[in-house]
């Protein structure tokens, strides 16, 4: 408390400070013009854990603001953080897909060619810690390092970053919420920061089964529904698991056997790109299955174009491998997960009522841009 | 207080217009300064960037007699401390530095050619290093894991536009380069760049090196401590048998990035001399 209320004080003290330089005024402290930049003051963002989900990952040294999450919801939107500024982070992640993009490989940066992995879904970042971190193989370990790789990727973003200071800088909106959130002018990491904040606030709770779950309404999900419900928790809740529907950890799902293709700065390794653990070739990080029927394709690569291709894989197309994952392999010593088309028909009829329709219409998660 | 310092920097840098204030480096002529130096050679000669060095590969292959002319070779040093007489270890506070030799680096870009310019820098000079009697340094090549785990974070010279880290590769592998060497090598009629990097919190395990000066040094108010280490860059070429063969090292060579580490760490660097600086 006290380090909060003297972080306020320094907040107020920069801003005086910048609004007295910019004007070139007198340093007579006016009492109402304090007052007034106290009001604008950086407030801590009111972070609300679901009642149904466990804590989040707590990152100390980049506190949520109410000014940094603004910022960083304009810098999502922010077309000028691109070489040829016209791609934004939300050029590859639309709030309406839960923020990722409907293409199996997107192709939609600044070049053009289609990128070497699927784009993501962004929700429920808030509870990805170190150990698993970001992009499929979690070689970032933060979503601050994280969003450097998109906007310096030249067939993603491809912005260089004195450029992208000097954009902003040419701003006054952007100086004033950069002043205010991180009390100094626009900066790189400033940018990624703030990405990090806004990226933190995304929460998806408030689906069918999240309102039956939470017994608001216990007619959210129906009979199908619920048999799916039990369904998926047997036979998906190793990898699928708790409320955030992952384990935040990587497994090899038995897409491919074969590990050779060291292109691409491995890309096709997977997890042991970044492990150099081999037991983590082709292992890959689970998704959450939230918001899953709105966010085909999938995989890594984006290869299975609709659900009923996941469940096929499942069923019958996992390939035995020295690193597929254990969890695949039957008692009988046959390989995927045996599902009968009555619990498919179940399962799908669950993972329906995992869709948020109010995250992905939630109007403080989108385009601020666009009024 | 450190209010106001804050208070004080945005007000400068804001009137002067630029978006970082730097702190601009004084020679160690003072008191309670601790002044490191890395002088860079080849064998018994100078080292100059683009000149070409034969090199001779320990492998005995057909492949072996190389000429190499070298682009850069850029390092972190960082976790310094001071060894007391007493056995006390005294930690400099921040201290990350980029030592390098560079030439001038073209960063293609879009919409303009950015250049990261020639750069020389040799040297590290620490002030207000405490009083005391000195047997000894030990310091650290790389970034420790808080700072390497968090790009945002920033120390002492670490920052994003360094070219050793987020700037030029390895953006889908959150860590610094620890170190880089780059250079173009010529057999015959044939030519190849090298391409060394290192870096990940694996290898900063290990990567402490101690020294123990010669005798003990008095730092105090009237008399600082000059310590300078020859870098030897043709010990770094034993990272391979044959940098031919061998001419890219990186975060997908886990191996090779530990005996690059090694050869600095303990080929390259070697202490040449310890004394006091002079008081003015």
């Amino acid at each position: 408390m006290v380090s909060r209320v003297a972080n306020v004080l320094k907040s107020v003290t920069i801003l005086l400070g910048v609004a007295m330089s910019f004007t070139q005024i007198s340093c007579v402290k006016d009492d109402a013009y304090v007052r007034e930049i106290a009001e604008d003051a950086n407030r801590p963002f009111e972070f609300q854990v679901p009642a149904n989900f466990p804590e989040p990952v707590a990152m100390s040294s980049n506190p949520l603001t109410e000014a940094g999450v603004a910022l960083g919801r304009n810098l999502f939107y922010e077309p000028l953080l691109s070489g040829t500024k016209n791609v934004s982070c939300a050029t590859c992640h639309n709030q309406r897909k839960a923020f990722s993009d409907g293409l199996v490989l997107s192709n939609t940066g600044i070049s053009g060619k289609p990128l070497q992995r699927h784009s993501p879904v962004i929700f429920n970042l808030a509870w990805t810690g170190i150990e698993s971190g970001f992009f499929w193989d979690g070689g970032a370990k933060n979503l601050e390092s994280q969003a450097f790789a998109p906007l310096t990727h030249p067939d993603e973003m491809g912005i260089f970053f004195p450029e992208m200071v000097a954009r902003l800088e040419a701003i006054p909106e952007y100086v004033t919420l950069f002043l205010r959130a991180f009390q100094e002018l626009p900066t790189a990491a400033g940018v990624a920061k703030a990405l990090a904040q806004f990226q933190r606030t995304l929460i998806s709770a408030d689906s069918p089964y999240d309102r039956y779950r939470r017994g608001e309404d216990r007619a959210a999900l129906g009979a199908s529904a619920l048999r799916g419900l039990t369904l998926v928790q047997q036979k998906c809740g190793n990898c699928h698991a708790g409320e955030l529907f992952t384990d935040n950890q990587f497994h090899n799902n038995g897409l491919d056997s074969n590990f050779t293709d060291d292109s691409h700065e491995e890309v096709y390794f997977g997890r042991f790109r970044v492990s150099r653990n081999p037991t983590d070739l082709g292992a890959y990080k689970t998704p959450s299955l939230r918001n899953v029927m709105v966010s085909a394709p999938y995989m890594h690569d984006g290869r299975l174009s609709d659900i009923s291709a996941v469940f096929d894989h499942y069923r019958t197309g996992v390939q035995a491998g020295a690193t597929t994952d254990r969890s695949f392999y039957q008692p009988n010593g046959r390989i995927g997960i045996p599902i009968t088309d009555e619990e498919m028909r179940d399962m799908i009829t669950f993972l329906h009522g995992l869709t948020d329709n109010t995250y992905l219409n939630n109007d403080t998660y989108s385009n601020p841009h666009k009024k | 207080m450190k209010k106001y310092t804050s208070f004080a920097v945005l007000f400068v840098a804001l009137l002067s217009g630029c978006t970082k204030t730097e702190i601009q480096e004084v020679p160690a002529d003072q008191g309670n300064t601790l002044q490191i130096r890395f002088d860079n050679q080849y064998g018994d000669q100078d080292f100059e960037l683009k000149r070409r060095y034969a090199h001779q590969a320990t492998d005995q292959s057909a492949e072996a007699n190389l000429e190499i002319a070298f682009d850069r070779l850029r390092y972190w040093v960082s976790n310094i401390k001071l060894i007391s007489s007493a056995g006390e270890e005294v930690a400099i506070p921040d201290a990350y530095y980029l030592i390098e030799e560079t030439g001038e680096v073209v960063v293609q870009h879009l919409t303009t050619a950015n250049i990261y310019p020639a750069t020389k820098r040799d040297e590290l000079i620490i002030r207000n290093v405490p009083t005391g009697n000195y047997t000894g340094v030990k310091f650290s090549i790389g970034v420790d894991s808080k700072y390497n785990d968090n790009i945002t974070l920033t120390a002492g010279e670490l920052g994003l536009l360094k070219g050793m880290g987020f700037s030029d590769g390895w953006m889908w592998f959150t860590s610094y380069i620890f170190q880089k060497l780059d250079a173009q090598m010529y057999m015959g009629n044939e030519e190849k760049s090298l391409r060394w990097d290192s870096g990940s919190n694996a290898l900063f395990q290990g990567a402490e090196k101690t020294v123990k000066f010669p005798n003990m040094v008095t730092l105090d108010q009237t008399k600082g401590l000059n310590v300078d280490f020859k870098v030897d860059v043709q010990q770094l070429l034993s990272t391979a048998a044959n940098p031919w063969v061998d001419n890219m090292i990186s975060q997908s060579r886990p191996e090779m990035m530990v005996k690059f580490r090694d050869a600095l760490l303990h080929k390259a660097i070697v202490l040449a001399e310890v004394k006091n600086g002079t008081a003015n």
